[in-house]
Order: structure tokens, then sequence, then C-alpha cells
């Protein structure tokens, strides 16, 4: 296979037809970018759909929030999280209801989204670390990081298989074997997925630039998080998604979020208590 | 007085210092016999660490020191090494972390040889 037969941009178009986003969140993004329109608006069109309703607020009652009290509407749930970390977690259950379908034969679904959902974890704590706002949209970002992989499966099963092959005989990361193959790699691919979602641009940049936070020209702190928080989801072996070896850590990424390496302690302890909660939830159904 | 970790924690245990939460405020005071609603409570809170009622000597056993043998971190030791080939552990963050997994796979062994 040369890499000139393969196109990403039709990788992802092909995709799009199967996997686009529901109605409900390209709703609630018209209301939340409309000045005119209320939490009023938002609250009417998310109990308009009951399933994600009720995922929602079983993600706001998990211990993942740590809320004493019981989060029982969605107009209460607007208040304590505000309505643009709503959207993020209208966001997360939208992608994961796409993705529900794919196959266990290359990868263990169970095995991607535990990756996955400790990225994100760890991405939401060192962005609060930071003091950084909508800390919902490190979790988010963290959550899809690898959704090229996804995109790659759907789309090219035995390639990826090719690729998981000489990966293992060789003893190299998939990312790289997978610009070998492909020209490009998960992380760029899942980046032009949520760049034809109409994603934020700054959502955009931290996936694409997860293995090259260099790259990230006008997000690098977005970047460097989930290149960071991949690392560390990688190294303590929450989960994986296909990937068998522990990336190299961008000394330049971490120093960026001028974080001290003491607050790792604080970060596992976070990931510990709310992993195995934030697993049950999305695994539920 | 032993501390011991969230994990750790049993129904029944004596608390023996006040728990307070992120403001100040007292959850559970000095005396309260830890009772499952107790535990939960604790978890939603985020709190992490208790003294409890107990030998002084298992205070030894705080968070991950339970002294695992020199062999065994060795062997762990070696036995991740191979999925750090292409990461670089002369980084503090990195060291750090296999650290921890190391750690954390040998007091796995240990507790359950």
């Amino acid at each position: 296979m040369t890499k000139a037969t393969i196109d990403p941009e039709a990788i992802v178009k092909k995709v799009l037809k199967v996997a686009s986003l529901p109605e409900v969140f390209i709703k609630v993004e018209e209301v939340l970018n409309n000045p005119h329109s209320s939490s009023d608006h938002l609250k009417r069109i998310i109990d308009e759909d009951p399933a994600l309703t009720a995922r929602l607020l079983r993600l706001a009652n998990s211990a993942y929030y740590g809320f004493h009290a019981k989060v029982e509407s969605v107009s209460q749930a607007i208040t304590i999280l505000g309505t643009q970390q709503l959207r993020e977690l209208v966001l997360a259950c939208s992608v994961l209801k796409v993705f529900s379908n794919i196959s266990d034969e290359q990868i263990s679904m169970e095995s991607y989204w535990r990756h996955s959902i400790a990225c994100g974890l760890v991405a939401r704590s060192l962005a609060s670390l930071r003091y950084e706002n909508n800390v919902e949209h490190y979790f988010v970002a963290g959550l899809l990081h690898d959704i090229g992989r996804l995109v790659l499966l759907m789309e090219r099963p035995h390639l990826v298989s090719e690729i998981f092959e000489q990966a293992n005989e060789e003893k190299e990361m998939l990312f790289v074997v997978e610009r070998q193959h492909l020209g490009f790699n998960h992380a760029q691919l899942g980046g032009l997925l949520l760049k034809n979602w109409k994603l934020s641009s700054r959502l955009v940049e931290a996936v694409s630039f997860h293995h090259r936070p260099k790259g990230a020209k006008n997000f690098p702190i977005d970047a460097a998080i989930v290149h960071i928080a991949d690392h560390i989801a990688n190294a303590l072996e929450m989960g994986s998604s296909g990937e068998q070896f522990v990336p190299k850590l961008n000394p330049d990424a971490w120093d960026l979020l001028e974080l001290d390496v003491d607050c790792l302690d604080q970060v596992i302890e976070t990931l510990d208590q709310q992993y195995n909660d934030a697993i049950s939830f999305i695994l539920a159904d | 007085m032993p501390k011991i970790t969230i994990d750790q924690i049993q129904e029944g245990m004596v608390v023996t210092e006040n728990i307070c939460g992120h403001s100040g405020q007292v959850l559970l005071g000095a005396g309260v016999e830890l009772t499952e609603k107790h535990l939960r409570v604790l978890k939603t809170w985020g709190i992490n660490v208790v003294s409890v009622e107990g030998d002084e000597s298992e205070g030894e056993n705080e968070t991950e020191l339970i002294s695992l043998p020199e062999s065994l971190i060795k062997e762990v030791e070696e036995m991740v090494k191979p999925r750090f080939r292409h990461s670089n552990l002369d980084h503090p963050v990195v060291a750090y972390l296999f650290n921890k997994l190391v750690v954390r796979k040998g007091t796995d062994i240990f507790l359950h040889d």
C-alpha cells in the first residue's frame, strides 16, 4: 500500500455518512451560539431527548462530580455546571453514542474507553490545577484524543491489523507505523473528523497534536495538557487504545504547563477516586 | 495514630481525629465508629486519608509505604521496562510515573502472593 492512495479526507467523509453528531447536540450548539436564547431554551432542547437527559443526570450524579445533593433535573444541572460545561457533557454523551457499535475484534472497546476516560480525567485535573476555565472542555479533549483510531477501524480494519502487526514485530509506536502506512496518523485523522463535525478549532488542535504538541500554534496549552494526560494514562496502564508502549514525554509540553512534578500525587489521587465511577457510567449501556 | 487511605478504611474503624471538608467544616468528629454510609460521604467529599485507632506499627503501612522486598522491586522494574522503551525515563515526570507503576504492581503481587 502506498501513501498516495490514501486520502484522510476521503476516509473521514465516508465515516461522516454513518457517524454524524446527533441532532440534539447541533441544537444545543445553536442555542449556545445565539445571544438571544436563554438557559431555558437549552433546558427544553435537552428535555426533549429523554435518553440523553437520563445519561446527563447520571453523569452529574456520579461520584465524578461529588455533589452531596442529588441532581434531579436538567435545570438543576445547568445551575450547577453552567451552560458551557453542560454543552461539553452533551458532546461527550453524543460521541460515545456515535461510536457505540464498533466490534471488539482488533481493540477491546472497553480497554479503549478506559484509556480515553483516564486521559480525560487527567486532562481535567491538570486543567483545574492550572485554574483553567471550563475544565469539562479538557475532559472532552482527553476523551476524544484517540477517536481517529476508531475512524480507521471503521473504514480500514485490515490496514489497522497490518499496522498492529508491524508495530508488534518492530516494537514500534503505533502512531509512527500509521504514518509509514498512511502518510498520517490517528491524531490527525481524529482532528479531521472533529473539524468536519464543526467542533471548535481548540478541540481540533488538542486532538490533532497530542503526539506533536509543538504543532499546536493557537492552543498550545490544550495540546500540551492532552499530550501529558495521554502519557500518564499510558504509563499507569489504565486501558489502552491499542498502543503497547508508553510514548515519549515532550519536555517542552510539560514545561509549558508550569506545574510541579509533586502535583502528580494529587492528579493520580483524583484519578483513582473518579476512574471507576466514570467507567461504570460510560460503559453502562 | 496510624493514618490510612480511603481504600483501606473499613466499617467499624474508629476515627481518632476530626475529619474536615475542604472549607474546614467538621464532617465527622473524633471517636466516631465508621459505617458504610460514612464511607460513602467521605468518598463524596474527596477525603483521602483519615486517622483511625490501631497499633502504631500499622502506621508503617501508610499509603504505598508497604516495604516491598528489594528483589521484588527489581523484578517488577524489569517487567515494566520494555513498555517504556520509547519513553524518556530520565525526565522527572516519566521517572515518577515509572516508580508509581512499579510500586503499584509490586504491592499487588506482594499482597496476592
